[in-house]
């Protein structure tokens, strides 16, 4: 009897066992911009994918937030986004910051899923070297329950 | 079963809830970001600046005010010198040393062509040798073939919407000199120029002439954002 409580009682609790999943269905993107490299200036994509610009920068291909799926967490539970500064670099040189994220809140429905909309700034240094081509970099979003 | 078994299985399903309740679960993604940079602008010259045919004769003086003097403060004293306007013609003025007059054979103004830019943006256009609010600007040498007299090349002006007026900014601020346009919808711009082209002192050997032939020099035009 007690065997038979105990296995009752691990198939009620699996679902506490949380597998949380997260997809990328939308790269954050800043596009293709020209700037005068001799100030400093900044492009913004807020995470509804507005952009915003500073000093010297001309937006050429509009830029995109990024999109994140969230899947398998906690049911209508309020989870927390945690995403460090990076670099965009084209393998040498003089790189760009990305900084000051920004995300909408995530709470998730009754599924346990979430969207998650990332927006962040790419900051252009006075005087740095930035020569016609790609750039590119590595973002990391942690997501805790 | 008895009440002390179904006791202890109590006490463990209670710790496992509490344990499942209190996990708390890290997940993380890594994803490629991206940017592309595309900040060179062309220009390209489609037509030369020529003022055309012209007599001049050197000055006798050396020039004590300094060429480049449209906005007055280097106002020359001894030097002539020619204005090639934006409509193609050439206006001759003597200096106190020196003569000019224009034969009248086809003068052209600068034409460049930019393209490339960031659609419908502002860009500026410089030269060492524009013309600014105290025509401090630098000069270029034009030099003759035949031997070393040398003209002076400064007080370089920007049409940039082809109305023949000068638009470089001579109000005295910090954009003193600067000429500022912006882009079309393809990210181009057509922009015209013209300049002064002065007499220098040539000293008296044949008789204070320039020497009969072409004379030539450049003149460097910067375009940025």
């Amino acid at each position: 009897m007690p065997r038979l409580l105990l296995f009752a009682f691990l198939s009620w609790i699996n679902p506490l066992c949380y597998a949380g999943l997260i997809t990328q269905e939308q790269a954050l993107d800043f596009g293709t911009f020209a700037a005068n490299f001799n100030n400093g200036s900044s492009l913004q994509v807020g995470y509804n994918g507005d952009v915003m610009t500073s000093g010297v920068l001309h937006v050429i291909d509009a830029p995109q937030a990024a999109r994140f799926r969230l899947t398998g967490y906690p049911i209508n539970h309020v989870l927390t986004i945690t995403i460090n500064n990076f670099s965009l670099s084209r393998g040498s040189g003089d790189t760009f910051l990305i900084t000051n994220f920004v995300h909408n809140a995530i709470t998730t429905d009754g599924t346990g899923s979430a969207l998650l909309f990332v927006g962040a700034t790419l900051q252009v240094d006075a005087g740095n070297n930035y020569p016609d081509t790609d750039y590119s970099g590595d973002i990391t979003v942690q997501v805790d329950d | 079963m008895t009440l002390r078994t179904l006791s202890h299985a109590k006490v463990f399903i209670l710790a496992l809830v509490a344990i499942g309740q209190n996990a708390l679960a890290t997940d993380t993604i890594n994803a490629n970001v991206g940017v592309t940079v595309d900040a060179s602008i062309t220009m390209n010259e489609t037509q030369s600046m020529n003022f055309g045919t012209f007599f001049m004769t050197g000055n006798t003086n050396a020039e004590v005010a300094g060429t480049g003097a449209v906005a007055a403060s280097r106002t020359p004293a001894d030097s002539a010198w020619l204005q090639l306007n934006f409509d193609g013609t050439v206006t001759a003025t003597d200096g106190t040393s020196a003569k000019a007059a224009t034969i009248g054979a086809s003068a052209t103004v600068g034409v460049f062509d930019i393209s490339g830019a960031a659609f419908n943006a502002p860009i500026q256009l410089s030269s060492t040798i524009m013309l600014d609010f105290d025509s401090t600007a630098a000069e270029e040498d034009v030099d003759g073939a035949v031997d070393t007299d040398t003209m002076n090349f400064t007080d370089l002006q920007i049409d940039i919407n082809n109305d023949n007026v000068a638009d470089n900014d001579t109000a005295g601020d910090t954009d003193a000199g600067v000429v500022h346009a912006t882009t079309d919808g393809t990210g181009a711009l057509q922009i015209r120029t013209v300049g002064r082209l002065y007499s220098t002192y040539i000293g008296a050997a044949d008789n204070h002439l320039y020497e009969a032939g072409v004379f030539a020099g450049t003149y460097t035009l910067n375009v940025s954002y």
